[in-house]
């Protein structure tokens, strides 16, 4: 492993031969405990450690990756030749600024569990899904601790620290097979999120299509498949500079009814993408997508920012072998209205089927429902074999929020409800 | 390598070097991965702790009896990827995408990547392998603008190098024309029509309608709507559908799997009947049979599991003409991919592009149809199987890993299926 001086020495060697250098540097280690049916299936421990390399060199710039620092020579030849390759944007890397110092990401006792305790509460979640009747499929737990750094030629630096765990459970009664799952900074209770499992698999069997037009209740799972197929793309500056986005024109514009405001907040305590710069060591701010409606900005990272003359903030890696992409932070919905679920009557969607299946240029959708039932107050019988077919921007401009808000990972806001097709 | 609209976008390069060990003790399993070879001690040790966390309330499974083996293989290519610059990639690419800049397209890629690797393969029971690898990958979108956007996109790829480019040089202005065509293009009304699947759909259909189901990690805990129906008829007899990760140059191609065993074709359904299930050790294992080598796993910092390679839908007998002889249908002619719930049996396909079948003949271009129901019931209507049959690579399959796969088939022709549009 390369120290910070050691880092250091090698951003200069950089320096030297282009305009700007930057270097980041990952660890992560991670346990992996699963269960199938009722004993456990497999233990599994992973480490990874990679850096990886960007210079800028005539306003293009270039990438490489490497997990031997003894590659460092090769990757910064890869990193340069890559360079000639890359469109021109103008863009700078960071100088160091104040980070804000984002709570709740870094649990000491979470690491502190062992396995055997994991691994007790794994079993827990099989008898807690035997009591109800349904029998236990898959569960899981995964616990992590994450730490990255990153050096740039502009006196930007960064470390960050955080540990998470998710845990996931799937249970089966009769024909039916559901699931529920939690992420966190820390320990949590494992349970409840088998039991819910075991309550949805039982709640979803048997069931019968249906058909028409309906109010329907889409879960936050089910928003957040649409979230990520549709709204997101919309949004990525990538799409809008080249006006291949839906949302390309839509700038001060209304999206959405006027008390509904859509949030990017990476400085919520312990949030799941909460955290104090982006990749590319861009301080974290809270950030107003949609104001009542009215859609407000982007998301741009320093490349888009460079072309389109922005704010960047949105630049995300995943793992050390991948450039920063674009991406939300923790999303949140703020609706000044909310429909009282016990009052609505309608179809409840828990999850959808291929959402990666839709039209994430014009909106258009037509998926299966995976989970859903009647919904009169309160889950009713289940349904099967139907779809919702639509126009996610059309369901935008007419959706209602419900009074359910929840965090499920990095969405903070309550189920949907529109009225739609079902076919 | 992306190229965006006549101008390359972005280069990436990198090497990686990473390793794992699995150990079994009395039937079960502990798993360690590092990309630091100064921790394979602390990977070894960490697997032999976990193995004994596995013990407490064990799912054994143990390991099917299977041939130890010893092998080197290379994968041939004609144009070896790293015998080419960057400079010769771009221009290349450059080159390919002017054959894209029609009138109203708006926008455009090509994304290319080539990996080159090695993987070792060692067990304690004497297998000794060795697989050096080329894979090369090409994809193209492209959007046209008149009024609306429409977007259109191809994907490809295989076991061989970079004469990828040469095999694909044409798709990039098929998919700009494609675009354009969708801009034309209407959705389909809801409802139950007669549909020919082309072969990018009815290969879609192979691997998620069928392949999953056949899966044996689903078999062995009741999860899959085909358990217990081997040996059952569970569809028309002109279904045939197959797994064979030894198709040299494809793109789910390997030699052996990830669990050493040597890969070889599986007839998953032949005649309409379920012949076999996909296996890895630990699966035949717990079935007691012997494994089809289909254990793999995306990284050594995954755990191998049951996952398919190359699976299509096998061809059959009839012509396109007699394929086509349908007096109102629909044909789904490209594919956007698929997913199955495969305890439910049911599933979705999305279709970038399609047409409108009137008399026999192909008419209005139709977008965003998709097809879902019922996997049984699928099988059973289908009364239409044509001599075509064609490969699509390129794709990769998420089980929570991804492994790269090609779908195949020929065009096929299902009575009264539920499609969704508009």
């Amino acid at each position: 492993m390369l120290r910070l001086a050691d880092l250091d020495n090698l951003l200069r060697k950089a320096e030297k031969r282009v305009d700007q250098a930057e270097l980041y540097h990952e660890k992560s280690s991670h346990l992996i405990i699963k269960t199938k049916t009722n004993g456990i299936d497999y233990s599994m421990s992973g480490e990874s450690e990679g850096y990886s390399l960007r210079v800028i060199q005539n306003g293009r710039m270039g990438f490489s990756f490497f997990t031997l620092p003894s590659s460092f020579e090769k990757a910064l030849d890869d990193a340069i030749n890559a360079s000639k390759f890359s469109r021109k944007s103008g863009a700078s890397f960071p100088a160091r600024k104040k980070l804000k110092d984002v709570k709740g990401l870094y649990n000491r006792k979470l690491l502190e569990i062992n396995e055997n305790e994991l691994a007790d509460c794994l079993v827990q979640m099989i008898d807690a899904v035997k009591q109800t009747g349904a029998k236990s499929t898959e569960n899981a737990v995964s616990r992590a601790e994450n730490t990255s750094e990153l050096l740039n030629s502009e006196g930007g630096y960064f470390r960050k620290k955080d540990t998470e765990i998710n845990v996931w459970s799937s249970a089966q009664f009769r024909d039916s097979h559901s699931s529920d799952w939690k992420t966190s900074r820390g320990f949590f209770d494992m349970e409840p999120i088998a039991q819910n499992a075991a309550d949805y698999a039982i709640k979803f069997s048997g069931g019968k299509p249906v058909s028409g037009e309906f109010e329907i209740l889409l879960h936050p799972d089910a928003v957040t498949e649409l979230l990520q197929n549709i709204l997101f793309p919309a949004l990525n500056s990538e799409k809008v500079f080249r006006k291949t986005s839906f949302l390309s024109d839509k700038l001060n514009k209304a999206v959405c009814p006027k008390d509904i405001s859509i949030l990017d907040d990476p400085l919520i305590a312990g949030g799941m993408e909460s955290c104090c710069c982006d990749d590319e060591g861009v301080p974290s701010e809270t950030r107003k997508i949609v104001d009542k409606g009215i859609l407000k900005r982007f998301m741009f990272d320093i490349e888009t920012a460079g072309l389109m003359k922005n704010k960047p903030g949105n630049g995300f890696k995943h793992g050390f072998s991948n450039p920063p992409h674009i991406r939300p932070t923790n999303l949140v919905i703020d609706a000044k209205e909310n429909v009282k679920l016990k009052h609505f009557k309608g179809i409840f969607v828990y999850d959808l089927l291929a959402a990666h299946n839709v039209n994430s240029t014009t909106g258009d959708f037509a998926l299966e429902i995976g989970q859903g039932t009647l919904y009169d107050g309160g889950m009713g019988k289940a349904i099967r074999s139907c779809s919702i077919v639509g126009n996610f921007f059309d369901l935008l401009k007419n959706v209602s929020m419900a009074d359910d808000f929840q965090t499920r990972d990095y969405y903070n806001g309550p189920s949907w409800i529109y009225r739609g097709k079902i076919v | 390598m992306s190229l965006e609209f006549g101008e390359m976008k972005e280069a990436i390069a990198g090497d990686t070097l990473s390793l794992s060990i699995r150990v079994m003790d009395k039937g079960v399993f502990g798993f360690s991965a590092t990309n630091n070879l100064d921790r394979m001690q602390e990977a070894a040790k960490s697997a032999m702790r976990l193995v004994k966390v596995s013990q407490k309330k064990p799912f054994k499974q143990g390991l099917s009896e299977e041939k130890a083996c010893k092998d080197q293989v290379t994968v041939k290519a004609a144009k070896k990827p790293l015998d080419y610059s960057l400079d010769e990639k771009a221009s290349d690419l450059l080159e390919l995408g002017k054959g894209m800049k029609l009138p109203k397209i708006v926008n455009y890629n090509i994304d290319y990547g080539d990996t080159t690797s090695s993987a070792y393969y060692l067990n304690s029971e004497g297998a000794r392998l060795e697989f050096d690898n080329i894979v090369s990958s090409v994809g193209f979108r492209s959007y046209a603008k008149e009024g609306s956007i429409q977007s259109a996109h191809y994907s490809c790829g295989g076991c061989y190098g970079y004469e990828i480019l040469d095999k694909f040089w044409d798709r990039g202005e098929k998919t700009s024309r494609q675009a354009l065509e969708l801009l034309g293009a209407e959705k389909i009304k809801s409802g139950r029509y007669d549909a020919v699947l082309g072969p990018e759909i009815s290969g879609v259909m192979a691997h998620e309608a069928v392949g999953h189901a056949c899966e044996a990690d689903f078999i062995i805990t009741n999860e899959s709507i085909l358990n217990g129906k081997l040996g059952k008829k569970i569809g028309s007899e002109l279904v045939t559908i197959c797994d064979n990760p030894t198709l040299e140059g494809t793109y789910g191609y390997y030699p052996y799997d990830d669990e050493g065993v040597k890969s070889k074709k599986t007839v998953m359904i032949k005649d309409g009947v379920v012949n076999s299930y996909l296996h890895s050790r630990e699966t035949a294992r717990k079935l007691g049979v012997h494994s089809t080598g289909n254990a793999r796993a995306q990284s050594p910092f995954h755990s191998p599991i049951v996952r398919m390679s190359n699976t299509y839908f096998d061809k059959g007998d009839f012509s396109r003409d007699e394929i086509f002889d349908i007096k109102r249908g629909i044909y789904l002619e490209r594919s956007k991919g698929g997913a199955v719930d495969v305890l439910k049996g049911e599933f979705q396909f999305a279709s970038e592009m399609g047409y409108i079948i009137e008399n026999g003949e192909i008419t209005k271009p139709v977008r965003d149809a998709s097809i879902f129901g019922s996997i049984l019931d699928m099988l059973k209507n289908v009364d239409a199987v044509g001599k075509d049959l064609e490969y699509h690579g390129g794709g990769h399959c998420g089980k929570g890993q991804l492994v790269r796969v090609t779908t195949g088939g020929p065009h096929i022709r299902v009575k009264g299926a539920k499609i969704g549009g508009s």
